[in-house]
């Protein structure tokens, strides 16, 4: 077994203990406050995950290596699941707390947005057959639609927001106890992501092979039929 | 040099509009449409209007930007006219430069008319700041041709994807429509739009640049 799994398993582990048995109840929140721990972990994995969708972008447009545009493309693919899972916990906890499911609140609007755009980028992939113009193309779009991340992380700062702003120029707003869980959660999201990069990765390179394989047969077999053996 | 070409390209988009009359027809009948029906359906007053008007504008903007805008290479697609442009002395950076132009002159008539046209019917109960009303529009037309440039670029060498592209643009745009529709009620009302229209600015900002930098990767011939 990898050791990125073996890191992404053990750091889940002590997420797990941390958030539902070492930090304490908030005052007014009671449990559900747990819900909060694995929504700002996955926001963590969402960050890195696009963030390296965009930096693999524009390594593939500066070296047209095609490499770069599978780290980009199995890195949104993650990081849509992350960001499915960062919309859903936050559901759970509007529920709670705001007696809603969902309100088009600037910092719930900007993550739909997000989900959607990235959506798009994997869904218009395959409008173009050629590797590297659907690698091209793609990588051009990922940097476009990378503008929301930002965006994303500083609306809460700039519009009026019912969602709670944690992290502030004076620190992290929470009891040291909560604060932990939360770090020890954005750890295991994030060894969790570099866990699924890592068997990604490995699949799109067999992937890959299958495609060199199947490319190899069928001229073979165009071959035959042209010389009358078929 | 550059500017030679640049007015020569823009000049040309004109004379196929000229000709042609189908991007002009569209904007302009879809503002006319689309003022009609929501007059219609919500029985408009001069109160209600100064509520409904700024969001039932920027949504007819912004369609009309998306229906026009993404097909700004249309007419250059059939004969594969746009390799020769892009090939051509000036580079591709003219194209570009020369089709925003075109594309927010379009806008900003389409905004313009309507606008005045929404106030003819409905006028205000108190003074319009028109310089300001004129910056908003434009920098809502620029945020909206700006991506949809981009979009329209990547919409050349699509086949049969072009409605999701669609859906991406319309995403891709909400944040310049809520600034636009911000500014223009907080305008309306005599609030305070400076906020909105920073926001603006940094969206406007942000897509030129990403145009400008991106736009070369687009087109390889």
């Amino acid at each position: 077994m990898r050791w990125t799994f073996w890191l992404a398993g053990i750091l889940t582990l002590v997420a797990g203990y941390c958030d539902f048995w070492a930090s304490p109840d908030d005052v007014l929140l009671g449990a559900s406050q747990r819900i909060f721990y694995i929504h700002m972990g996955a926001a963590t994995a969402v960050a890195l995950a696009f963030t390296v969708t965009a930096g693999a972008s524009v390594l593939y447009l500066a070296t047209r290596q095609i490499r770069f545009d599978w780290i980009a493309v199995c890195s949104a693919e993650i990081g849509m699941v992350f960001t499915s899972m960062l919309l859903m916990t936050g559901m759970l906890w509007g529920r709670v707390v705001w007696g809603v499911w969902w309100t088009w609140d600037p910092r719930l609007t900007a993550t739909l947005i997000l989900w959607v755009l990235f959506m798009g980028y994997l869904i218009l992939r395959d409008n173009w057959s050629t590797p590297e113009r659907r690698a091209r193309i793609s990588a051009v779009l990922a940097l476009v639609f990378y503008a929301d991340v930002p965006l994303d992380y500083m609306t809460i700062r700039w519009w009026k927001s019912i969602h709670p702003i944690v992290i502030t120029s004076h620190g992290i707003a929470m009891a040291p106890a909560m604060a932990i869980a939360m770090a020890v959660s954005a750890a295991a999201m994030v060894a969790l992501y570099a866990a699924w990069m890592d068997l990604r990765l490995e699949l799109r390179a067999t992937e890959d092979q299958l495609e060199a394989v199947k490319n190899t047969m069928r001229q073979q077999i165009h071959g035959n039929m042209r010389g009358g053996i078929l | 040099m550059g500017f030679r070409q640049w007015r020569v390209l823009v000049l040309n988009d004109f004379r196929i509009e000229w000709r042609r009359k189908d991007r002009g027809f569209l904007m302009v009948g879809f503002g006319i449409l689309e003022v009609f029906l929501f007059s219609l359906s919500f029985n408009v007053t001069p109160r209600l209007s100064e509520n409904l008007a700024p969001g039932i504008l920027w949504m007819g903007f912004l369609f009309a930007g998306m229906l026009t805008v993404t097909r700004s290479y249309s007419h250059e697609v059939p004969y594969d006219v746009l390799t020769g442009l892009t090939l051509a002395a000036g580079g591709r950076g003219i194209v570009l430069a020369s089709k925003l132009t075109v594309s927010f002159l379009f806008m900003m008539t389409t905004e313009l008319s309507a606008t005045l046209g929404w106030l003819g019917a409905w006028p205000m109960g108190r003074a319009i700041p028109w310089g300001l009303l004129f910056l908003v529009l434009s920098l809502g037309g620029l945020g909206i041709v700006s991506a949809g440039l981009l979009m329209a670029a990547i919409n050349v060498s699509m086949n049969g994807y072009d409605t999701v592209l669609a859906v991406v643009l319309l995403a891709l745009e909400v944040p310049v429509s809520i600034a636009a529709v911000q500014a223009t009620t907080s305008l309306w009302r005599g609030g305070h739009p400076w906020i909105w229209i920073h926001g603006l600015m940094a969206f406007d900002a942000m897509f030129v640049a990403l145009m400008v930098l991106l736009f070369d990767s687009l087109w390889e011939v």
